[in-house]
């Protein structure tokens, strides 16, 4: 290739890579409700979790002395770890007045840049899902395949220790 | 045409064609760039950890490799879009050349990836090898490439090649497009790649399909169709003098071929012992309604063709090659010929024009043993071209042990000739290397090798 068509290339080359920098997205941040529980099956009352930078969690409501609701469920019900090829996926729910006020993640993934863009990405989604349908059973988000069926799993058994 | 638009024809030509081939080699640089690039719009290089940087390292890698890859597909396409620009064998050289560097690449980004994934994710390397799999079909056939590309590589490996027969080494070769086919959609369906979104989507989607559809339409359509249509079959076969053999062959509406004086096709003669076998040889003659071609017994393909029998089937691929008029550059010509080499050179006579400024040197052993140099004498006669005859024993140059013979003596004016060099590999390059001694631009020495 002739030179002065070798530095055309090269220039062009730092145009598209300079694109590239400036279209790259501020890292990913996942944030997760505290640190993972160890023992899937600890006490549900467990609200020392810190708070986390997703909507603040409900603070746990007293029960309510409203005695004409056959079960009025409320506190935090931690669901179990799922393991998959991806790493370990872990929610808990938190419940006032037999509705899920809120979910929080406490374990997703691994600290692989992909592993945390994905979940940066469906987690919110899942939770609005969760929310909306006050149930486990939800859709999965598309793009992430190891996450959604993972804590949809762990939403099952938060759901079934809530008994909703 | 005056001779002056001849020439400044010539000359917007030859710009034509070193645009386009240094336009497909920047094409592969700046798709490995935007690949690159796209990598890096999704967020490639938020990375914290050391391991984050080798897994971003190892993407890189991967989509240096994929679109070097796009490349050699494209290469050996038979595109005429890539063998015009840069002739066929300059393609395959380069193909070779690239593909060694384009398997290492892949193996790099193989072993990187495999590494870090099994870091992040508390796995050994063999753990993680054998984890694959489980994360989708695609993860299992990335693997099966990889294997295939290892198989290939090794094959391809100098002192392989020499020892294994062409059609063995071939076979095994064709395991590529196994890797090819069964690497594309880990691309797709695993990694970060299309994170960024659907910009990268479409960007390798648009690679894959030109490279591939290339090779579909080019490879395996075109001869597909080429052959139904022209029908080619031996007419006869011609014992020369030499002991050489031509071979004519007709065809329905062989000009619609479009081949030119000095073009090679590969020539596949369906008969039993040489069906398995493709072998490149030069017109002999300017196409007409026949095709020659003019075989020196060789190796076991050139002495099967002497027994070629009329009515025999033909396959061929192309017209390939550039060594053509179509390719000069200046105004002047000089063909240079040795042995068979002789074969496209009495084709491109054939189809100088008269006063043409041309000249025709013929190295042989002895006249008896020289393939169409009659032919060559007679028609250099018809045209008033002078044809030099250097005859005699291997010496020190490119000429003979009683005439060391010196390429500067047939180049009165070298800074306006174009040179033609046909022999064997050893002997053009001498004779290459002594035409740009003499003066004459690099890009008005056509030689063109036939060597595998």
């Amino acid at each position: 290739m002739k030179t002065s068509r070798k530095f055309m290339v090269g220039g062009a080359s730092i145009v598209i890579l300079g694109a590239g920098f400036a279209a790259a997205p501020e890292a990913a941040v996942l944030v997760l409700a505290g640190q993972p529980t160890a023992d899937a099956s600890s006490a549900p009352e467990d609200t020392s979790a810190a708070p986390s930078a997703t909507p603040p969690a409900t603070p746990t409501p007293a029960p309510t002395s409203d005695g004409s609701e056959a079960s009025t469920t409320a506190g935090t019900f931690v669901g179990p770890i799922v393991t998959n090829l991806r790493g370990d996926y872990q929610l808990q729910i938190i419940v006032a007045d037999g509705k899920v006020a809120d979910v929080e993640f406490l374990t997703a993934g691994t600290d692989a840049s992909q592993s945390v863009s994905v979940n940066a990405m469906a987690l919110p989604i899942l939770r609005e899902r969760i929310l909306e349908a006050q149930d486990w059973d939800v859709e999965y988000v598309s793009g992430s395949s190891f996450t959604s069926p993972a804590m949809i799993e762990s939403a099952q058994g938060a759901f079934d220790d809530a008994g909703l | 045409m005056t001779t002056l638009d001849v020439k400044h024809d010539r000359a917007a030509q030859n710009m034509r064609r070193s645009w386009w081939a240094d336009g497909l080699e920047a094409a592969m640089w700046l798709s490995i760039v935007t690949g690159i690039a796209l990598m890096i719009a999704s967020g490639a290089l938020n990375t914290v950890t050391v391991v984050d940087w080798w897994n971003t390292l190892g993407r890189a890698l991967g989509i240096t490799a994929a679109v070097m890859m796009m490349t050699q597909v494209l290469l050996a396409s038979r595109a005429p879009w890539v063998e015009r620009a840069i002739g066929h064998d300059r393609a395959i050289a380069r193909h070779t050349r690239l593909g060694k560097i384009a398997i290492l690449l892949l193996f790099a980004h193989l072993i990187l990836m495999t590494a870090t994934t099994g870091a992040y994710e508390n796995r050994s390397f063999l753990s993680q090898t054998l984890t694959w799999p489980q994360y989708g079909w695609f993860m299992l056939f990335a693997q099966i490439a990889a294997v295939s590309f290892l198989v290939v590589l090794l094959t391809s490996l100098t002192a392989v090649r020499l020892r294994w027969p062409y059609e063995r080494w071939h076979a095994v070769h064709l395991l590529v497009y196994v890797g090819v086919a069964f690497a594309v959609p880990h691309q797709f369906l695993e990694g970060s790649t299309f994170v960024g979104g659907a910009l990268s989507w479409w960007f390798w989607a648009a690679l894959w399909t030109l490279s591939i559809g290339s090779f579909v339409i080019f490879r395996l359509l075109r001869p597909l169709v080429l052959n139904a249509r022209h029908g080619l079959t031996v007419e006869r076969s011609e014992r020369l003098p030499d002991g050489s053999t031509s071979v004519i062959m007709t065809g329905r509406d062989i000009a619609a071929l479009r081949a030119q004086a000095g073009q090679f096709f590969l020539w596949r003669f369906l008969n039993s012992d040489l069906k398995w076998q493709s072998h490149p040889y030069s017109l002999s003659t300017v196409p007409g309604k026949r095709l020659r071609i003019t075989v020196k017994p060789s190796g076991d393909g050139s002495v099967g063709i002497g027994a070629v029998a009329p009515g025999t089937k033909v396959i061929v691929e192309g017209p390939l090659g550039i060594f053509t008029h179509a390719a000069r550059t200046k105004s002047a010509l000089l063909l240079v010929s040795a042995g068979i080499g002789i074969t496209p050179v009495r084709s491109l006579l054939e189809a100088v024009e008269p006063g043409d400024d041309c000249t025709v040197v013929v190295r042989v052993r002895s006249r008896s043993e020289a393939p169409l140099l009659d032919e060559v004498e007679a028609l250099a006669a018809e045209r008033g071209v002078s044809v030099h005859v250097i005859e005699g024993g291997r010496g020190q140059s490119w000429g003979t042990l009683e005439r060391p013979a010196d390429l500067a003596e047939f180049l009165p004016d070298p800074a306006s000739t174009d040179v033609y060099v046909c022999g064997p590999p050893g002997w053009a390059t001498v004779v290459v290397a002594e035409a740009l001694a003499a003066g004459v631009a690099p890009e008005a020495v056509h030689c063109e090798k036939f060597g595998w």
